[in-house]
């Protein structure tokens, strides 16, 4: 589909009135519907942005504002001399709206338009006339097509260079330091732009690139032709194994949907899902149709009538039920409570479909009607089950382990990495490490969950390390607070069982903190939403008794409920 | 005692700063940041070192808490260390740093650099490569405070002072934006403005040679330079207004650059460097040489905003900064004394 290209330009072109420096011209479609933020963010980034060479400088990035979504690449030419005379620059950037069904869009076009625009021409032109000619050129430029980007295309793309991009840009966005440079890949920038592209929405926005550019420019990650300014470290073995996870991925027939659309999403979680994702799809080798090792699936046996539920079918079944009863009580009683708050002091207001039923009252109408109901959604569950058994997809292995949500945002990230032929309702718990049910069960007999705590992160140290690294990615974080933690992490990750007492007493609170979070509703960040979590009563009632317990309490049994509370629920959220 | 960080601007106290010690790295085999309250020994080694508390023989190494780079510990910042070097774009200030830097090297002034402070002359060096490859200047980008930082430490050759500078290159154009600039996105410069103590103002002396042409010919003013000076005007205005919030005064030394294009005409020829004439001298100087190129607005606003105020005029290149450029033809004219004055190093050295 074509869109409106909008254009900003930035130069130091004198026009032979305006005084030195570098100042913003009005062209053909400038870029005047942004919201102000967006557009002060894009003005300032115009004017960041300098070549450090002869050649052009490049940048690509994506932006928000309001519920509008943007995208825009940005040609830094030199070649414009101001009016003292000074090398100066033009800045251009064309900027396209995305449609909701394209944000996670194809940069190619876009990119190969500013990229073949033939700058040379321009700059053979009198210094007087080079601005002029330039805005003349580009007011003919008014579309440009922005569609979803297919896997296909990414397909056609060299393995090499996509792994390359993909590395770089991760790298940079795992940096502490803020920014990389990074040796450019061989390659056109339109392939470099689709490359990055393959990434989800979320990381794209958090990983606004350069090419060819001076340091300054507000990005992650600048491409260089300078050899000498490049970072000679290479990026970490986490980033290597996710670009490879990714990639194993993108070349599958999973559906990516979600993930990649997801505008949220940091590092720590993505690669954490690309890890679960990655492990399921080469567990699944059916759903491998675009690798061209697939195989033919495995005939699966079909299950007879009257087939038994497996124990683990059985069992969420159990919950299911559970679910369903309490959310249907609970309706109940709502209603109830606003038909008698109605009639108690003001007429009461019935519901619309009490007039089908004249003479009854609508809490005689439920009670004739609950068990009915009630019955219809079990039946309405134990046929869905049914159909997925008869399908394979419960007790045959096949079906990816994913915990329901404990939050909204939790259930939409791990659906994204669900292959096709999986349904929402294969909803197996994955299983939590045997040497974590060991520790479980000996803290439990012995009542020693301080020590197995503390033996839990020597033993388990990139669960943890996930954990704290999940915090850092958290936008409420401050810097301060991401710099510990990383520092935290770091030592968790290297040191093993060198933990000081302040760093354990310091990762037994952030750990706390984080299960709290997890399981906390999003407003209130303390109370626990029973009505969504998998957790215990005994266990809930522990986090609220608790919360509170992360900045106040240093008692030896706080030590050990809390160690309780952080171990329990690693067991049930093994992911 | 503070301790300056030219990558963040943050002129840290000792409880906002971290410390290694390579020996409890060695020993322990953790490579980790602690705050340098909990790392110090109490009381300072003879030398005026940090020293490790567990051992007292090994200097720690020094980081900034915000982004954990290596903090030097002489980097301890004097009230007028960090200097707003401003002015108008094309006005000459990165030349102007750039040769000040290289003058201070030299055995002829009475102040040399002792040591560059991080990477500051790599920076500097990659900034003026720039200029000299592409045959003469190029803007400044309009970039935030996090590139183009450049700190010094000094010494009297004598041995009577040191000093510790610091800069941050800063485009033209945001020195005309003061007033508007985006906290969000120049929160680094942001940072620098809250830390300077001293300010060089460099005044574009082509422009003003324009003026005293235009004026003694009675002809229309050209549209630069009427720019030039409204922009300096507007510069002024929001830096005075800075300045008078923080309630404290600040010393300001107004340069003209580019004064080699001015002491070709007899008049101003006690600019040259070999004029012999004294800083008052070349300070009435430079105050007429503004009033008669029509700057009266100007240096008015300069007279009634800053105290106190000195007048300089200097010449980075010595010559027009035409291609080629070639650093083996530049002679450079007291750029070092705006620095030393606003420093008051010419009255620790006098």
């Amino acid at each position: 589909m074509n869109t409106e290209i909008y254009h900003c330009v930035f130069t130091h072109a004198t026009d032979g009135w305006s005084g030195s420096g570098g100042r913003f011209v009005a062209v053909e479609r400038n870029a005047p519907e942004l919201p102000t933020d967006a557009e002060i963010e894009l003005k300032a980034f115009l004017g960041k942005l300098m070549p450090e060479s002869a050649a052009p400088a490049w940048s690509m990035r994506r932006f928000a504002a309001g519920a509008d979504r943007y995208a825009c690449v940005i040609a830094s030419y030199n070649g414009f001399a101001d009016a003292g005379n000074r090398a100066g620059v033009l800045n251009h950037a064309r900027v396209v709206r995305l449609e909701r069904d394209s944000i996670w869009f194809d940069p190619f076009p876009l990119v190969a338009l500013a990229e073949d625009f033939d700058i040379e021409s321009v700059k053979q032109l009198d210094p007087l006339d080079r601005l002029q000619a330039y805005l003349d050129r580009i007011a003919e430029e008014d579309a440009v097509e922005v569609r979803a980007l297919s896997r296909q295309e990414l397909i056609t793309l060299p393995r090499e260079l996509l792994r390359e991009v993909l590395t770089g840009t991760l790298a940079a966005r795992a940096d502490n330091r803020g920014h990389r440079r990074v040796r450019a890949p061989r390659g056109r920038l339109a392939h470099i732009a689709r490359a990055w592209a393959a990434l989800p929405v979320g990381l794209q926005r958090q990983s606004t690139w350069a090419y060819g550019a001076q340091d300054g420019v507000p990005v992650q990650l600048i491409w260089t032709g300078d050899a000498e300014r490049i970072n000679v470290d290479s990026p970490s073995d986490a980033v290597i194994d996710c670009v490879a996870n990714y990639m194993a991925l993108l070349d599958s027939s999973y559906d990516l949907r979600t993930l990649v659309n997801d505008e949220e999403i940091n590092l720590a979680p993505f690669s954490s899902l690309v890890q679960v994702a990655a492990a399921t799809v080469a567990s699944l080798p059916e759903t491998n149709a675009m690798s061209k090792k697939a195989q033919k699936p495995e005939s699966r046996p079909r299950p007879t009538a009257g087939f038994e539920l497996e124990d683990d079918a059985a069992v969420e079944l159990n919950r299911q039920y559970d679910r369903i009863l309490a959310a249907v009580k609970e309706y109940v009683d709502q209603r109830l409570d606003a038909y008698d708050a109605g009639g108690a002091g003001k007429p009461a207001v019935r519901p619309a479909q009490s007039a089908a039923v004249a003479g009854v009252t609508w809490k005689q109408w439920l009670d004739r009607n609950a068990i009915p109901i009630i019955t219809a959604l079990i039946a309405g569950v134990l046929l869905t089950l049914g159909v997925l058994f008869w399908m394979g997809r419960i007790g045959g292995g096949t079906a990816v382990r994913h915990r329901p949500a404990a939050s909204v945002r939790t259930e939409t990230r791990e659906a994204a990495v669900i292959p096709e032929s999986a349904t929402e309702t294969a909803d197996e718990r994955p299983v939590a490490s045997p040497q974590l049910r060991k520790l479980i069960e000996a803290a439990a007999r012995t009542g020693k969950w301080k020590e197995a705590f503390l033996t839990f992160t020597e033993s388990e140290p990139e669960t943890v390390a996930r954990m704290i690294d999940d915090t850092i990615s958290a936008p409420t974080a401050d810097a301060n607070t991401r710099a510990s933690l990383a520092d935290l992490r770091d030592r968790v990750r290297g040191s093993g069982n060198k933990l000081d007492s302040s760093d354990r007493e310091a990762l037994r609170k952030y750990l706390l903190q984080y299960v709290v979070s997890r399981e906390a509703t999003a407003d209130d960040g303390v109370v626990v939403d029973e009505n969504v979590s998998d957790l215990t009563p005994p266990l809930m009632k522990a986090i609220k008794s608790q919360t509170n317990a992360t900045s106040s309490s240093d008692k030896p049994e706080d030590f050990e409920l809390q160690s309780e509370v952080i171990l329990r629920w690693l067991e049930m959220n093994p992911s | 005692m503070k301790f300056l960080c030219k990558e963040c601007w943050l002129a840290h106290e000792p409880s906002t700063l971290l410390a290694a010690c390579k020996e409890c790295d060695a020993r322990t085999q953790i490579r980790r940041l602690d705050p340098l309250r909990a790392k110090v020994a109490a009381s300072l080694d003879a030398s005026g070192d940090l020293v490790c508390r567990l051992h007292p023989t090994e200097p720690l190494d020094v980081f900034c808490g915000e982004c954990r780079r290596e903090v030097p510990p002489r980097a301890i910042l004097g009230e007028q260390s960090i200097v707003a070097l401003v002015g108008d774009t094309a006005s000459g200030k990165t030349s102007l740093l750039w040769v000040l830097t290289e003058r201070l090297r030299q055995t002829t002034v009475a102040v040399r650099i002792r040591q560059s402070i991080g990477d500051s002359d790599v920076q500097l060096a990659r900034a003026m490569r720039d200029i000299v490859e592409h045959g003469g200047p190029r803007p400044t980008p309009m970039t935030d405070a996090d590139v183009r930082n450049y700190a010094w430490e000094l010494m009297a050759r004598d041995g009577r002072g040191g000093w510790v500078i610091a800069f941050h290159d800063a485009a033209g154009e945001l020195w005309q934006q003061l007033g508007h600039l985006s906290r969000d996105e120049y929160d680094r410069f942001y940072r620098y403005l809250k830390l300077v103590g001293s300010i060089i103002l460099a005044i574009d002396g082509d422009r003003i040679l324009e003026g005293i042409d235009t004026r003694t010919r009675g002809d229309v003013a050209s549209p630069a330079m009427l720019a030039a000076e409204a922009n300096e005007i507007r510069i002024v205005d929001e830096l005075a207004r800075k300045i008078r919030a923080r309630g404290q005064p600040i010393p300001v030394g107004v340069t003209v650059t580019k004064a080699d294009m001015v002491w070709e005409r007899p008049e101003w020829s006690m600019f040259r460097r070999d004029s012999g004439a004294t800083a008052d001298e070349i300070d009435r100087g430079v105050r007429e040489l503004l009033r008669q190129s029509g700057r009266d607005a100007l240096l008015d606003t300069l007279t009634s905003s800053f105290a106190p105020l000195q007048f300089f005029a200097v010449s980075a290149f010595g010559r027009a900064a035409d291609a080629p450029l070639r650093i083996a033809d530049l002679q450079p004219s007291r750029v070092e004394e705006p620095l030393l004055a606003v420093l008051g190093a010419d009255r620790v050295l006098a």
